[in-house]
């Protein structure tokens, strides 16, 4: 998006404009609604998501100082509301701590990169909600454990073993795709 | 590059078909989003204002020398209550045993303690209660002169408390009060004179 094009909306929104407010949804909405696809289990979820993600937006908008990119901004507080969201219906803790050695291990999910998108976004959305934010935040999004561990306020520990049971889960239902 | 980081982007491919996935969001989303906004406290003009306020004092070289004029304005206001004097002037006129109530009370200001009833000035006025008590209020100190006029109906047409001449005040018998600083409360008796 155009940096100057978006200052001028986002100063149109300010200023109370209800025209230039449903012009920016309709220019991110597309884009952040995929974002919440990704952390939801079904689509109403990604719809209330999407609902109370663009509701802080604007009540944010005032803090955005024009520093960076809009997108990256908007993204970010769509992943917060997601994970905000999804941590009401489940919490983010791994019953098995697994070793370093283990959750250190190599890729094996070479299968995905013969899949379609929506087949992928598939597989992902039936993970359970914890794994999925982790999967999303790491793989998708490129956070690093630490900063993951940050933001679901569990250990970078607990971080990486969800990870690697997503991981797992993801095989699995590779398989079972498969054969299907 | 960490180890971590480097994990984290073995599958380009994958982040390559998300990062800019779209999707049609349900057509009702927009107007679900509006109607939450002007329910929420957001769309609301009060809270607009304070924001736009709030906004205003986001830089710190507005927002310090305001927070300073207004605790300087604050000190002022606490020095001006605390030297402001405030004093009761109270009392209640009476004849003898009898409770004065139809009348009313004037309390003059004393502008000149040598030349005083030259130089008085109506101050305030009140009507005397059921006991014939009045309550005057004043942030002033000086000197004040205190009389009480009764009405046609109060059996004593014309007569003036404390100085009981008909229609004329007599200095000597008035009710002077000092009022000063170190006092709050002055309670004035008004006793029953003896007409000369």
């Amino acid at each position: 998006m155009d940096p100057d094009a978006d200052k001028s909306l986002i100063t149109r929104c300010l200023k109370g404009d209800s025209l230039a407010q449903e012009e920016l949804y309709n220019l991110y909405a597309p884009r952040m609604y995929g974002v919440c696809l990704r952390y939801a289990k079904q689509t109403l979820e990604a719809q209330d998501i999407l609902q109370e993600g663009f509701v802080r937006v604007f009540s944010m908008l005032r803090q955005f100082r024009f520093e960076g990119s809009f997108e990256g901004w908007l993204r970010r507080i769509f992943i917060n509301t997601a994970i905000t969201q999804v941590a009401k219906e489940s919490k983010f803790t791994c019953t098995e701590e697994l070793s370093e050695e283990i959750t250190s291990g190599g890729d094996d999910l070479e299968g995905l990169s013969k899949l379609t998108r929506q087949e992928i976004l598939a597989l992902v959305q039936n993970l359970p909600p914890g794994y999925r934010a982790v999967f999303n935040l790491y793989e998708i999004e490129g956070y690093t454990h630490k900063e993951i561990a940050r933001m679901l306020r569990i250990s970078e520990s607990t971080s990486k073993s969800q990870l690697y049971a997503a991981k797992r889960s993801l095989r699995v239902k590779l398989t079972e795709y498969r054969d299907v | 590059m960490s180890e971590e980081n480097i994990d984290n982007r073995q599958r380009p491919h994958i982040r390559a078909l998300f990062q800019d996935f779209e999707a049609d969001p349900p057509p009702q989303s927009w107007d679900l989003i509006r109607k939450r906004m002007e329910g929420s406290t957001w769309g609301s003009r009060e809270t607009r204002s304070l924001t736009d306020l709030l906004a205003w004092f986001g830089p710190m070289n507005r927002l310090y020398p305001t927070l300073a004029v207004a605790g300087l304005a604050l000190i002022a206001l606490v020095v001006w209550v605390g030297v402001t004097p405030s004093h009761h002037i109270r009392g209640q006129a009476v004849d003898g045993q009898e409770n004065l109530v139809r009348g009313t009370a004037y309390l003059f200001r004393v502008h000149d303690l040598h030349r005083p009833l030259d130089s008085v000035s109506l101050y305030q006025q009140q009507e005397l209660d059921s006991a014939g008590r009045f309550n005057f209020k004043t942030s002033k100190n000086g000197a004040y002169l205190l009389r009480i006029h009764l009405r046609p109906d109060s059996g004593k047409v014309g007569q003036i408390y404390h100085g009981y001449y008909d229609k004329q005040l007599h200095w000597n018998n008035a009710t002077l009060i000092h009022t000063d600083s170190l006092k709050e409360s002055y309670i004035v008796k008004m006793p029953g004179a003896f007409p000369r």
